[in-house]
């Protein structure tokens, strides 16, 4: 099976400070994937090197097979880690703009999702909440039938019970053939989501195993090991 | 893509720069009635206050429908494609050049409808004021239609293009210069002074337009009528005052220029993309 996500000796640094050292690493369709570590390990470079938000100083990054591009952003779903979306804009002319733009934006998913999160139709999201605005970026991103959604810090700026939603859309939202790459802090919250676990550690690959290969060989969840690995 | 890009262009930028048309030809149509009760009544006191602020108002929202629009233009390039915005607009299916392309459509298309409507103002003031009657203002709408069409044709292209290429000039001279900024984590009004004065300095030195130009200006003296359009007699702005062989080396120079600034603009959008 071709992989969706491919890093092959993959290099970032920003002037004389390295993010990413040479990492190797292969997706394959149809897996949601953890990507786990402290701040700083370089997860969020990663995933803006798979938008083409930013270029690799060194190795290559391909989506589908092909480098970064505007071939390959028709079939990722990105959600930043920071509100994107024009502050000036309502629910309705956010739901517009990606429905222009992405031909595999599903409006009537987003409009459902809204409903069930109480997202009014014609608020600015210059009024809404910060929760409010993540929750509706998250429905946007989620709301494309993409082969590889990049969900950077998805549940970090919401509560409990939204985070719980949130993840249920995850599930519910993406097609067996897709592949979500989550990147968080919250291990204890994705876990049970998860197929697979990355851990990063000062921009390199410590660790790519499937969740269940974790649990048996190791005895021990996804979060204890981080906690294990990462201990200060 | 382009086409939706540009749509999209519109409803960002049109929530303030349509207004502040709104505005000045609202106020274009009281000013003028203001003017022709005025002028008849010999009024004094509140009525005379309340007038010349009207008036006062008129000009300035005549100056902010100019310089506004361009600031408008300009803080939307850099909220979209160089602030947060970014994360969503550069991860469009769309390339770089349509990006930036559509961006530089959109603010041709405000100046030209900003001159017009500006343009379209003044005529209102005049004509409801009642300084122009309405045969007269016939009379001159004919006067100048027999004048337009007795016009080189030749110098109304020349004169557009060069209009395009001046307005084209500005928008990318400070696209550049914010994006080439954004490369720097320190010191960024620093580098923004330093990049337009670069990039002035470039077009006037390395085009040498002022040997060129000067040449061109001899002949746009002899042609009055079509000179002083735009700015003064040593800027690049003057080149397309008149049909000249000089002032079409000017053109070319100009949109050399201006592709050079766009060249720049996209390369570092491309390959130092430095969002905040």
């Amino acid at each position: 099976m071709s992989n969706i996500l491919e890093c092959k000796a993959l290099v970032k640094r920003y002037g004389s400070k390295e993010a990413l050292g040479g990492i190797d690493l292969a997706l394959e369709p149809g897996r949601i994937v953890g990507l786990l570590g402290p701040n700083g390990s370089g997860k969020t470079t990663l995933i803006k090197l798979a938008c083409g938000l930013l270029t690799p100083t060194g190795g290559e990054i391909l989506i589908g097979g092909e480098k970064p591009s505007k071939q390959t952003n028709a079939i990722v779903s990105y959600l930043p880690e920071r509100i994107a979306l024009p502050l000036w804009m309502t629910t309705r002319q956010a739901m517009d703009f990606y429905g222009d733009f992405y031909a595999d934006f599903r409006r009537d998913a987003a409009e459902e999702m809204a409903a069930n999160l109480h997202l009014e139709r014609d608020q600015s999201i210059k009024t809404m909440s910060k929760g409010t605005r993540e929750k509706l970026q998250l429905i946007l991103t989620m709301s494309r039938a993409a082969q590889l959604y990049l969900l950077d810090e998805p549940i970090g700026g919401v509560d409990p019970a939204t985070r719980d939603y949130i993840l249920k859309t995850i599930l519910t939202n993406y097609s067996e053939n897709s592949t979500v790459l989550i990147s968080t802090h919250l291990i204890s919250d994705v876990e049970h989501v998860l197929d697979e676990a990355v851990f990063l550690r000062e921009g390199s690959v410590m660790l790519h195993e499937t969740v269940d290969t974790i649990r048996e060989e190791k005895g021990k969840s996804v979060d204890e090991l981080f906690r294990e690995v990462f201990a200060c | 893509m382009l086409g939706k890009l540009m749509k999209h262009e519109f409803r960002a930028t049109g929530r303030i720069g349509a207004p502040l048309c709104g505005i000045m030809l609202a106020l274009a149509v009281i000013a003028g009635m203001v003017l022709r009760f005025w002028g008849g009544s010999n009024a004094y006191g509140w009525w005379e206050r309340a007038g010349s602020t009207v008036i006062v108002l008129y000009g300035m929202s005549v100056f902010a429908v100019s310089i506004g629009i361009f600031i408008v233009l300009m803080q939307h390039y850099k909220r979209n494609l160089l602030g947060d915005e970014g994360y969503l607009m550069r991860t469009l299916p769309v390339s770089l050049h349509e990006l930036l392309l559509s961006k530089l459509f959109v603010a041709l298309i405000w100046y030209v409808a900003a001159m017009v409507l500006t343009f379209l103002s003044g005529v209102l003031v005049v004509f409801l004021s009642g300084e122009v009657k309405l045969s007269e203002f016939g009379d001159a709408m004919q006067m100048l239609r027999r004048a337009l069409s007795e016009t080189d044709a030749e110098f109304w292209i020349v004169t557009i293009l060069g209009y395009l290429g001046v307005m084209a000039f500005l928008t990318l001279l400070f696209y550049a210069d914010f994006t080439m900024t954004q490369t720097f984590s320190k010191h960024k009004t620093l580098y923004n002074i330093m990049f337009v004065v670069i990039f002035i300095v470039l077009l006037r030195v390395i085009f040498g337009l002022n040997g060129l130009l000067d040449a061109s200006f001899a002949n746009a003296a002899q042609m009055p009528a079509s000179a002083g359009i735009i700015g003064g007699a040593d800027g690049p702005t003057q080149i397309y005052v008149t049909s000249s062989h000089g002032s079409y080396i000017g053109l070319v120079e100009l949109y050399l220029f201006n592709a050079l600034l766009y060249f720049l603009t996209w390369g570092f959008l491309k390959y130092k993309p430095n969002l905040e």
